[in-house]
């Protein structure tokens, strides 16, 4: 069986849509299509790990999104859904995350690990 | 290799002229249709901006060239080249782009040069049906 | 057996995350396997001679294969005859050959 590791690197991309992250979003719905996917978080989107997340502030011109992004929620919805969600820790240590913030479902793995994960994995997609 | 049974999957999310990824793309989807590879584009985000038809070339006014002297294309044009060169003739490979119904929907680029509208459900028959996929993120 | 092309797109001076994709690499070349970096874009800053960056050394040493997209090279003045050690020019049909294997997991950064 194909196996997806999707690796989320980029993050916040501008909250303009409910949608933010794009690439979290796009693995939902190949996930609900049925691909076997993980995710890796690595460098600023290891941020995406932390719980409580807010967007709800954002307005222009009085102007609000209806749906605000909740990165939280969306990972959560996605470990929930049976998608294993790694995170680097040395990456979210050097980013001052501390471990009792981020979601219980996040798997924690050290740099030198990765190197595994891509050798489970039978595609790697770097998001 | 020319074998037709070779088919690639490239997902692309940039627009054109803000980064390097459009062109290697682009330049990587012809080099694997000429040599008779299929190519899948799954056109995401920005990326559906690439074949949008109302672009318009333009002068340049720095140096003081028309339009007509400048004769640059604009990215539409290249993927318009591309949609001819994958039409699976002489030995070259079939192109399926597919623009994300979404994306483009939320940019108001209906109108595109090549490809068709799809959504998720489509790469992913395009990764059950691939000899390899490139996802080219932007960043 | 899985061989794995890494196309590095990014200056390694500016981004961290291509030195971490790198090191990936590396690891992957230690634990014998089979590695291609394609450097392709502002990757190119990495290739030249004078360029300081010790994991792409690491990575020739390690028996990764190096390679460097010809375009690149030319679009920013970079000779060929004044490459880094173990650096070969290619291009895009290389590319499109590692991916027409099956067997390649390609990784684009």
């Amino acid at each position: 069986m194909t196996t997806i590791l999707n690796i989320v690197e980029r993050a916040y991309q501008g909250t303009l849509e409910e949608q933010d992250d794009q690439a979290l979003w796009l693995i939902h719905a190949l996930k609900n299509a049925g691909a076997a996917q993980s995710v890796l978080l690595r460098g600023p989107a290891t941020g995406y790990a932390v719980r409580e997340q807010l967007a709800d502030s954002l307005e222009i011109g009085g102007v609000k999104p209806g749906n605000p992004s909740r990165i939280d929620q969306d990972l959560q919805r996605l470990i929930e859904a049976g998608v294993k969600v790694w995170a680097i820790r040395e990456d979210a240590k050097e980013r001052g995350i501390a471990p009792e913030d981020t979601l219980a479902g996040i798997q924690w793995v050290d740099r030198a690990e990765v190197a595994g994960l891509f050798q489970e994995a039978t595609r790697i997609f770097a998001w | 290799m020319a074998d037709n049974a070779t088919t690639l999957t490239i997902a692309i999310m940039d627009p054109p002229y803000e980064t390097a990824r459009v062109t290697t793309a682009l330049r990587l989807i012809e080099a694997a249709l000429r040599k008779g590879i299929n190519v899948n584009v799954f056109a995401y985000e920005g990326a559906v901006s690439l074949g949008f038809t109302e672009q318009q070339p333009h002068a340049n006014p720095v140096k003081g060239t028309s339009v007509e002297e400048e004769g640059h294309p604009t990215p539409k044009d290249w993927v318009a080249a591309l949609g001819e060169l994958g039409n699976g003739r002489d030995g070259k490979g079939k192109l399926d782009w597919v623009n994300c119904g979404l994306c483009v929907d939320e940019r108001g680029m209906q109108n595109q040069a090549t490809g068709r509208r799809g959504g998720p459900q489509h790469l992913y028959e395009f990764l059950q049906n691939t000899t390899n996929v490139l996802v080219i993120a932007t960043r | 057996m899985s061989q794995y092309l890494f196309i590095e797109s990014q200056d390694p001076f500016e981004d961290k995350g291509a030195e971490a994709y790198l090191a990936t690499a590396l690891e992957l070349s230690k634990r014998n396997e089979s590695v291609t970096v394609f450097f392709v874009e502002n990757g190119a800053h990495a290739v030249r001679n004078g360029a300081q960056v010790p994991i792409r050394d690491a990575l020739h040493s390690a028996g990764a294969r190096l390679k460097v997209d010809g375009f690149a090279l030319r679009e920013r003045g970079i000779k060929a005859d004044g490459l880094a050690a173990g650096i070969e020019v290619g291009g895009v049909d290389d590319m499109v050959d590692l991916l027409a294997s099956p067997d390649t997991k390609a990784i684009w950064h």
